[in-house]
């Protein structure tokens, strides 16, 4: 665990800025079913390899962001601002290939 | 080196004498200078241990520096006024009481102590005695000493474009590159002056001065000396852990992160196997060369070689140069044994006693590629090349130099180096070496190339055709794993 993230806002940062925030999953509509808030709330994909997460910039601008990060490799290969990008979220399990 | 004036000679403490040190030298090397040939007494049959490595490589060195246990002496520089002490030995280090346990050696094969003591109570009452008899070292009473005399430790980051880890010719030349190239450069080297084997070996493919002087006008390479990098992590972070070397200094963390990193760490030599080769008296051809060419010091005045081929011949004249008289050169098919109780008195071969106070190894080389391992890189017998190569680095590392070990053409070639090992027999003609190097600028640029290991011809391959070919009854381990 020494890799780097490039916060948009602070730049090239070392992991242990960071607080770790999950994958980053599509939140169900209000009044969907329980079986997708079920999804939502525990199952995880668990990605091996690329997968978009939340980080938390603690030690720095103290902002969420979302960083694209290869779980082999520990490779960062984007961080941006929520929204401020055309990365797709995470699909929850269930809906797409899971 | 070894040519210091009087007057900048400082002495340090060993127990109770004081031990007159030149400028550069080792803790070892001055002990050794002094007369003292047994450094440290084994783990658990308490033999008698001299220098062997000379580079940190084996445990047979370890001292208390300072009130810090278990400092490897031959590679820490000697500091004046600096207090050495011997561990693991009553009452002293020539005359250790507890080595009258080898005596019972056949009696307490490995872990015989917790098979023999196992009714309840006795392994309570023993365990302590079993502790200080058997053990490395005391830990200092508290930490707060050891703190009183390091007041300082420091944590130091460093950001670098190339960091090259070793100074030897293929790291120098390689940092050379790099810095032409516009890049800020770290190079880290775990001696104090730069050259790796070129500063005690003489080379005829490299000028080193006028190397070391072209790293010295680069105004973005930066150089750590006596710096040893013990890590390589993901994100291209290297650990290096600077030790305190003299009194303005502290000792020192630091984190180099780079941008790409050029691992330069060169080959280590191994021990070859034969009965005693744990005597004091037994050394590697490195530690001669280094003891020689850096110190001025002659380990022994009469040798014995074992090995073969054009490193032997080239050791032998080195040692005759440096006053040493050649007994012999054996191949290790040849030999027996080391003689002697303590130290050598000499080597017996299968047909006759050669009477030695030194017997230099020509031990294998192996690629020091601990920080490749760190990446999770193994080494792989590469057949076409006859050469152990660095599988899959991680983006950005590189490596380069003899820890990529690309020497002999063919296994048959390998065959050969080896048998040259045991036989003694004429070295086939060198190979010349493909260069794949990141930087193909070398050549242009009028560097010397990257120093053929001519000399070092003696390849490892798959391990067990040394020890399928290797003399029987080498029972004793120069490691006591117990």
């Amino acid at each position: 665990m020494s890799f780097l993230i490039t916060c948009p806002e602070c730049g090239e940062r070392s992991v242990y800025e960071f607080r770790f925030g999950g994958e980053v999953l599509r939140r169900p509509q209000p009044g969907a079913p329980t079986e997708d808030w079920f999804r939502y709330s525990y199952v995880r994909r668990n990605e091996m390899g690329v997968q978009a997460e939340w980080w938390y910039h603690r030690l720095g601008c103290r902002r969420w962001l979302q960083a694209l990060r290869d779980t082999k490799t520990n490779h960062v290969v984007r961080a941006y601002f929520p929204g401020e990008s055309e990365e797709k979220e995470n699909e929850p399990l269930g809906h797409g290939k899971g | 080196m070894g040519t210091a004036k009087a007057d900048e000679n400082f002495s340090f403490i060993f127990n109770t004498r004081a031990i007159r040190a030149r400028p550069g030298d080792t803790i070892a090397a001055a002990m050794f200078r002094s007369g003292i040939r047994i450094f440290t007494r084994s783990f658990k049959n308490h033999r008698p241990r001299g220098l062997f490595c000379m580079t940190g490589k084996c445990p047979n060195c370890l001292m208390n520096v300072d009130g810090v246990p278990n400092v490897r002496v031959c590679t820490a520089q000697a500091r004046p006024g600096m207090e050495v002490k011997y561990q693991n030995a009553f009452p002293s280090l020539d005359f250790d009481l507890l080595a009258a346990v080898q005596k019972f050696s056949w009696l307490m094969p490995v872990g015989w102590y917790y098979k023999t003591f196992t009714r309840r109570g006795v392994w309570t009452a023993v365990e302590p005695w079993i502790r200080k008899a058997a053990g490395l070292a005391e830990p200092p009473p508290t930490i707060d000493r050891i703190a009183d005399r390091f007041p300082h430790y420091e944590h130091v980051n460093v950001h670098a474009g190339v960091a090259v880890v070793g100074g030897g010719p293929a790291g120098l030349s390689t940092a050379l590159d790099a810095a032409a190239d516009n890049a800020s450069v770290t190079l880290i080297d775990n001696q104090p002056a730069l050259g790796g084997r070129l500063r005690y070996t003489p080379s005829e493919e490299a000028n080193l001065p006028e190397l070391v002087g072209r790293i010295q006008a680069q105004d973005n390479i930066e150089v750590l000396s006596l710096s040893n990098c013990f890590g390589l992590y993901e994100g291209n972070l290297l650990g290096v852990f600077r030790p305190r070397t003299t009194p303005d200094t502290t000792e020192q963390l630091i984190h180099v992160r780079a941008k790409r990193v050029i691992v330069a760490t060169g080959v280590y030599e191994a021990p070859l196997l034969f009965e005693n080769n744990d005597l004091v008296g037994v050394m590697l051809s490195s530690a001669v060369e280094r003891l020689i060419g850096l110190h001025g010091i002659a380990p022994g005045r009469r040798a014995a070689l074992i090995g073969g081929g054009a490193t032997a011949e080239r050791l032998a004249s080195r040692l005759r140069e440096a006053g040493i008289e050649v007994a012999a050169t054996v191949p290790l098919g040849q030999v027996v044994g080391a003689t002697g109780s303590g130290s050598v008195n000499g080597l017996q071969t299968k047909d006759s006693r050669i009477a030695c106070d030194l017997i230099v190894v020509c031990g294998h080389l192996v690629p020091d590629a601990g920080l490749l391992h760190q990446t999770g890189a193994k080494l792989k017998w590469d057949e076409a090349k006859g050469a152990f190569l660095a599988g899959e680095l991680p983006a950005n590392v590189t490596a380069v130099g003899d820890v990529e070990q690309r020497q002999p053409k063919s296994r048959q070639h390998h065959g050969q180096r080896l048998r040259d090992l045991y036989s003694g027999g004429c070295r086939p003609a060198g190979v010349s070496r493909e260069s794949r190097s990141p930087h193909s600028r070398r050549r242009e640029s009028g560097l010397p190339r990257r120093t053929r290991r001519e000399s070092r011809q003696v390849r490892l391959g798959p391990q067990d055709d040394v020890f399928r070919n290797g003399p029987g009854g080498a029972r004793q381990n120069r490691l006591e794993r117990d």
